[in-house]
């Protein structure tokens, strides 16, 4: 009863509260005092479309990858830093690599190899040791012995080893996993958090050493000349350009759908994230200036049309005409995992919607 | 948190146009009470509620507090200083076609601070005013077409001065404003200096019988074709502490009118000065569009703070 009494007594208020929350169109012919409104839609003609590829550093990644297929080869380096020249009376030594079990890992055989000459983490790619040092063989400089064979498989991998490997290890510049299986396996990395660690064990007592660098290095296959692919891992950006119309003159973009079909899928993710930047000048090479990214949309693998907003690219143009350069998009980011998507050639669409931007006060 | 937000950020929805509601309209520049000293504040929130074609929207709207002050300093000569707002330019509009939604929201205004003397000449007030008006005001304009959505943003800042003098005897009164411009500063655009209206009031004051009477004729004249030069009256009366009034005001902006009715009922504060609470209605229509304004107006009034009292 009482509460029946303050909903009478605040009936008013809540009406009026209740009128203040709608959003009718109540007046809208006073905002078509500062304007025309009508929106329209218009489709870009494409200019060009063409894909560039390069070997990148993925030293920073948060992942480690090793594995193969007959495109691709990915294989991981470590290193450990020792405090101690000598460890004596231990009773266990195990190497212990994390696997990210957010990608589809699959179960490989691999083998451990001592390395032979060392590597710069933040500069090795599949040819370079470091930004201006090649690798003698492409792939890595190592002993072709392996000193352990093990299998990838669950939430991690335990390797042990004696006390002559344990010195030969210290004595080395790194390990590297080589794959001998098809498939990928992905760890997680210094950057990721949970990094590869040798557990030296003696009197019950662990001894933990984290990787103190570690990267992985990938090979992988040259786009055909009519190829559009984006990729991770080994880079592919593809590079698109449309023109620009001047019926787009003076207008305010309000989106610009980028949208094109997809055919192929190489991922170990359910899901992938394309990103889009803007060229800053004419396309010259594979790094060609580039903006901040403008767009990032997550796709599910196997979807097979895509669609981006890159509004932000129209209204540069529209501003700017004469800095219609283009854009590329890319698997983003480009170091996380070893992943390409094939794109239709000729299925790359610009859909704008727009309208006049209103007159100020 | 949002919602409370929403409301109280919103006004009438004509401010879209021109340079904003006017707020000064039926301002003259006279004391209420000439040789005391005087310092009222005043708060004035409203509730507008829109209607156009059997749709209902409703809008909360608050106005910044107005303060005034007034000290005689010597005998027959008050200066006086106060803020208020000038022109609101606060709205907020939805528009929706087939494909495009836009929600337009602005807020912001143009205030003004003033200061100027009263002096009593036998049974005449003469005033001189001037003031500075100065402010912000931005517009967030938010478009959405085919589930993508867009802002666009307008920023506005203001300067300016006008000057107001008036001359008052217990019958009659005549004021004049004018030499009033603002420049408007755009964002990344040139400034724009704008003309604001001239206007003369002329007031009577006669009494009936036992009603005292307060006809006020007003007229704006702007240089701006763009805009109205209008003519508005307002005819009030008072009894004791009560006072009604009923005034017709249309805008500079074109095909805007406002009818409005005041009711106030004054609360004397014995030894402090007094309380006016004041309920103002008004109906605003342009074509088939009506805005209702209901706006409780509350003033505190105190009196001789300057002066020391006798115990």
């Amino acid at each position: 009863m009482v509460m029946i009494n303050a909903m009478k007594r605040y009936l008013i208020l809540f009406c009026l509260l209740l009128l203040a929350c709608n959003e009718l169109p109540v007046g809208d012919d006073e905002l078509r005092v500062r304007g025309d409104f009508e929106p329209q839609f218009l489709d870009l003609s494409r200019f060009s479309t063409f894909t560039e590829h390069k070997e990148v550093n993925v030293g920073t990644a948060l992942n480690l990858v090793f594995g193969m297929n007959e495109e691709y080869e990915a294989r991981s380096i470590l290193y450990f830093e020792f405090p101690d020249s000598a460890y004596q009376g231990l009773d266990e030594i195990k190497l212990v690599l994390n696997l990210n079990n957010d990608f589809n890992n699959d179960t490989i055989a691999f083998s451990i190899h001592l390395m032979d000459i060392e590597f710069t983490e933040t500069e090795a790619t599949w040819t370079h040791r470091a930004i201006n040092d090649l690798w003698q063989t492409p792939g890595g400089d190592f002993d072709s012995d392996s000193i352990r064979f093990g299998v990838a498989e669950a939430d991690s991998v335990v390797l042990y080893f004696n006390y002559l490997e344990l010195a030969q290890i210290q004595a080395a510049e790194g390990i590297i996993i080589i794959p001998r299986d098809t498939g990928f396996c992905y760890l997680s990395s210094r950057e990721g958090g949970n990094p590869a660690r040798l557990d030296l064990k003696k009197n019950d007592e662990t001894l933990p050493l984290f990787a103190e660098s570690d990267c992985h290095i990938v090979n992988g296959p040259e786009p055909g000349l009519l190829d559009d692919w984006v990729g991770a891992g080994w880079v592919y950006r593809d590079f698109i350009k449309f023109n620009y119309d001047t019926l787009l003159d003076s207008s305010m973009a309000v989106y610009a759908e980028l949208s094109f079909r997809c055919s192929e899928y190489f991922a170990s993710r359910d899901s992938l994230e394309i990103g889009v930047r803007q060229l800053l000048e004419p396309f010259s090479t594979f790094d060609t200036p580039t903006g901040p990214l403008i767009a990032l949309e997550r796709i599910g693998v196997g979807d097979t049309l895509v669609k981006i907003d890159i509004v932000k690219h129209a209204q540069r143009i529209i501003e700017h005409p004469d800095s219609n350069f283009g854009f590329y998009i890319a698997i983003s980011p480009q170091n996380y995992d070893v992943s390409r998507v094939k794109l239709v050639r000729g299925s790359h669409r610009l859909n704008i919607g727009y309208v006049l931007p209103p007159q100020p006060r | 948190m949002g919602i409370l937000i929403a409301l109280l950020i919103n006004a009438s929805i004509f401010s879209i146009n021109g340079i904003g509601r006017d707020l000064s309209v039926f301002q003259t520049p006279f004391l209420e009470r000439q040789g005391i000293g005087q310092l009222a504040f005043t708060l004035n929130p409203e509730y507008t509620l829109l209607n156009e074609e059997g749709d209902f929207r409703g809008l909360f709207w608050t106005n910044p507090l107005k303060l005034s002050i007034s000290v005689p300093v010597i005998s027959g000569f008050t200066v006086m200083a106060g803020n208020r707002e000038r022109f609101d330019q606060s709205y907020d509009i939805y528009l929706q076609d087939s494909t495009l939604r836009i929600h337009g929201l602005g807020e912001g205004s143009i205030e003004e601070v003033y200061a100027g003397v009263n002096k009593k000449i036998g049974p005449v007030d003469i005033v001189a005013t001037g003031s500075y008006l100065f402010g912000n005001a931005w517009e967030i304009w938010k478009y959405s077409i085919s589930g993508y959505t867009i802002v666009d943003t307008f920023l506005y800042h203001y300067r300016g001065q006008m000057l107001n003098f008036g001359l008052k005897h217990s019958i009659f009164s005549v004021a004049y404003e004018g030499f009033g411009e603002v420049r408007m500063i755009k964002l990344e655009e040139d400034t724009v200096m704008i003309d604001l209206p001239q206007r003369l009031s002329i007031g009577v004051y006669p009494k009936i019988g036992k009603w005292p009477l307060s006809i006020v004729y007003e007229h704006s004249f702007w240089s701006d074709t763009a805009y109205n030069s209008p003519h508005r009256f307002k005819l009030s009366v008072h009894r004791g502490v009560f006072g009604v009034a009923c005034y017709f005001n249309p805008w500079y902006i074109k095909d805007v009118a406002e009818y409005g009715l005041d009711i106030s009922y004054a609360i004397p504060l014995r030894n402090v000065g007094s309380a006016q609470l004041r309920m103002g209605f008004a109906l605003r229509q342009k074509d088939g569009l009506r805005e209702f304004q209901f706006g409780p107006k509350l003033t505190f009034v105190l009196n001789e703070l300057f002066v020391r009292r006798r115990r």
